[in-house]
């Protein structure tokens, strides 16, 4: 009987401790935040990315304490495009992709309320940085050829450092980066690019087509230096080899040298009879053998020879 | 609260009070034969109860074995805070066991999977149907000649000219903790009702906006450094290197824990106001690899006829080498053999002789084979004057000469 009564009034005392635990314990989880009010008024607040703020905690049951929790992680959005005017003159058109937390629970429970308006307030301080510090810059910081003059990081950082400041002043929000999504132009700027952009291609294509010339020219100017190269070195070889030939040849003119009248009569003759052909006209005179037979008999005298 | 609280509540009430009814019937069993009838089904009934008592228990013991999957993570939040030592946090898949709610939480992250995301912030509509329209072949309707903020998306390049693109990025976690703790679920999913989210990847719908982010800003900033015939042609690789590189950087900076698998360029175009200007460019290119074409025709050709050239000229030199030598050769041989025959000295009455038969024998030869032949009587005053007509027909060729006296 006993035992039995102890059993039931342990049990009975847990159900109470459960439900005593469930009124006043709460958790936190690591990625929230929350602000614990006590009759409508803000007494504490925790941030569960803080070392040892996240878990288990206590407060007096409702409707004495109530615990009111956000998502303390980023959160991000993006701006309009507005139009924002460079130092040096130009207009650009710009977005920018801002990300926030909350830094403080307490104020933005009290000066935000709600992601929406946190955004809301947001893009204001956004488009203001965004044009005061672009307007602090040539447009050249932000769009160059020359990776000297870009100074696309400081942009972004003075943008942050200013907005940042702000948020977390105004609105108990750390904003974590404010990038810039896209540049663009103005739209009656943009057809002023695009005829730019044509003059400059129609220049392009005259100097590729000029150039296409003078090459085609170079090609063929090397390949007749080539040619005539390769024909002289020929030419030359062949100067040698006739001249090999000749010398050779002149081995054999010694005895031409000895008998030079003889050699001259046979080469003579030799000529004759190469270079006369079907087609030549001769003119002979009776002096010449051996029409001479003309003129005179068996060893008869020319009349008019003396 | 959730089933599993609930449950355990209701467990220890019944718990309770089954010990409390068996306190009273016990007391009441001998009174009579009714109530002790009453008594013993009740007996069976608690029986029964405390069986399904037992098994809810073990209900609750194995409702903490969590399972999880091939591509997930996970990570047991005790009342809200992470466990584990650091560096070891993160769950790998199989099974795990967590107490109940409000103690033990379970988060699941589907880190392995791999999304995409398609920006199209540089693209502007008006480009893709035109180009769909030319590919088709009909005629061009309408060319924008400005571009629109918000409707026409472009970047600007660094000599200030605009080119359209559309990038794809496939992305999965790389550290599925830092992905945890940083990235809030973005307003719509927030507010959305709970049908939606089942359908919604929760990854997908929280990341996208940094990753749309990081590679806007990364596009921004490497074409704005570069020019468009760069972009357009021999560095796109190059251009698309770099877009990933500053991306991966940016997602680095906002500690994101999410990595770029990959990232394509999937379109990228001029603007239709200038697209003609640029086929000009095309054709222009065109014409000159025609030209440097011909050029090289040209030149192969010159060489190949050259070196023929040459090597007739070298084998016509050879040739005549050897003609010279032979000939000499032979003539040489000629004399010799004639000298053999006819000593100097002794016999040159019989040399003259043979040398003048030899010379009519040859005129003789060569004068047969000519066919046109005048021969003039020479006369003393006269000598050495002839009058020839060159040019005409043989036939009527008049060869006047002193002789035509006779």
């Amino acid at each position: 009987m006993k035992p039995k009564l102890i059993l039931t009034i342990t049990v009975a005392v847990l159900i109470v401790i459960c439900f005593g635990l469930f009124l006043t314990g709460w958790t936190l989880r690591v990625t929230e935040c929350a602000v614990v009010l006590r009759w409508e008024n803000p007494r504490y607040a925790l941030v569960g990315t803080t070392k040892g703020d996240a878990g288990l905690h206590w407060k007096l049951p409702w409707p004495i304490d109530k615990v009111e929790k956000f998502d303390a992680r980023v959160h991000v959005f993006s701006t309009r495009f507005e139009e924002t005017f460079t130092r040096d003159g130009y207009t650009l058109v710009a977005t920018a992709s801002t990300g926030w937390r909350i830094a403080d629970p307490v104020q933005f429970r009290e000066k935000v309320g709600t992601v929406e308006k946190a955004q809301e307030h947001l893009v204001g301080l956004v488009r203001t940085y965004k044009n005061a510090v672009i307007g602090k810059h040539p447009l050249s910081h932000l769009i160059s050829t020359d990776p000297g003059t870009l100074q696309f990081d400081n942009i972004e950082k003075e943008m942050l450092a200013n907005v940042s400041r702000e948020a977390e002043d105004k609105y108990g929000l750390t904003v974590e980066f404010t990038k810039i999504k896209q540049i663009g132009l103005p739209p009656a700027v943009t057809e002023a690019v695009f005829n730019r952009m044509k003059k400059e291609r129609e220049r392009i294509a005259v100097d590729i087509r000029e150039s296409g010339e003078k090459e085609a020219k170079k090609m063929r100017a090397e390949a007749d230096a080539k040619r005539d190269e390769i024909l002289a070195v020929a030419e030359a070889e062949a100067r040698l080899l006739m001249g090999q030939g000749d010398a050779e040849a002149a081995k054999y003119y010694e005895i031409f040298a000895d008998n030079e009248e003889l050699a001259i009569f046979l080469r003579k003759l030799d000529a004759l009879k190469k270079t006369l052909e079907k087609r030549a006209t001769v003119i002979l005179t009776t002096k010449d053998e051996p029409y001479d037979l003309f003129e005179k008999g068996w060893k008869e005298e020319t009349s008019n020879d003396k | 609260m959730n089933l599993t609280t609930f449950l355990k509540k209701a467990g220890r009430k019944k718990q309770a009070m089954t010990n409390n009814d068996k306190n009273i019937h016990s007391s009441a069993s001998q009174q009579n034969p009714g109530m002790q009838s009453l008594n013993e089904a009740l007996k069976v009934f608690f029986s029964v109860l405390k069986w399904v008592m037992l098994g809810t228990v073990v209900f609750f013991l194995f409702s903490g074995v969590r399972v999880i999957q091939q591509h997930q993570v996970g990570l047991i939040l005790r009342f809200g805070e992470i466990t584990g030592p650091p560096g070891k946090q993160v769950l790998q898949p199989g099974l795990h066991w967590a107490l109940p709610h409000p103690i033990h939480e379970v988060v699941k992250i589907d880190a392995g999977r791999i999304r995409s995301l398609t920006v199209e912030n540089f693209w502007s509509p008006e480009s893709v149907s035109d180009i769909l329209k030319r590919e088709s072949g009909s005629p061009r309707t309408s060319v924008k000649t400005v571009l629109n903020p918000g409707e026409d998306g472009y970047a600007l390049t660094g000599d200030i000219n605009i080119l359209h693109f559309m990038w794809e990025a496939r992305y999965k976690l790389k550290d599925p903790l830092q992905y945890f703790l940083n990235l809030a679920q973005p307003l719509e999913i927030n507010t959305a009702n709970k049908q939606d989210i089942a359908a919604v990847d929760p990854i997908e719908a929280s990341a996208s906006s940094f990753v749309e982010t990081a590679l806007a800003n990364a596009v921004l900033r490497q074409a704005g450094q570069m020019n468009i015939d760069e972009i357009l042609k021999h560095k796109q690789g190059e251009f698309k290197n770099k877009v990933e590189k500053t991306a991966q950087q940016i997602l680095d900076q906002m500690r994101t824990g999410i990595a770029l698998e990959r990232l394509d360029l999937i379109r990228i175009s001029v603007p239709i106001a200038v697209q003609e200007s640029f086929d000009m460019v095309l054709q222009a290119e065109m014409e000159k690899s025609e030209k440097e074409n011909q050029a090289q025709v040209y030149r192969n050709k010159a060489i190949h006829q050259a070196e023929g050239d040459s090597a007739r000229i070298l084998a016509e030199a050879r040739v005549y080498k050897k003609k010279v030598i032979s000939s000499a050769e032979a003539d040489a041989g000629y004399i010799k053999k004639l000298l053999e025959r006819y000593p100097s000295g002794k016999d040159t009455e019989k040399l003259d002789v043979y040398l003048r038969q030899y010379h009519i024998e040859t005129l003789d030869q060569v004068l047969s084979k000519i066919k046109s032949k005048y021969i003039v009587r020479t006369d003393e005053s006269q000598e050495g004057k002839l009058w020839i007509m060159l040019g005409k027909d043989p036939k009527d060729t008049a060869v006047g000469s002193t002789a035509n006296r006779r």
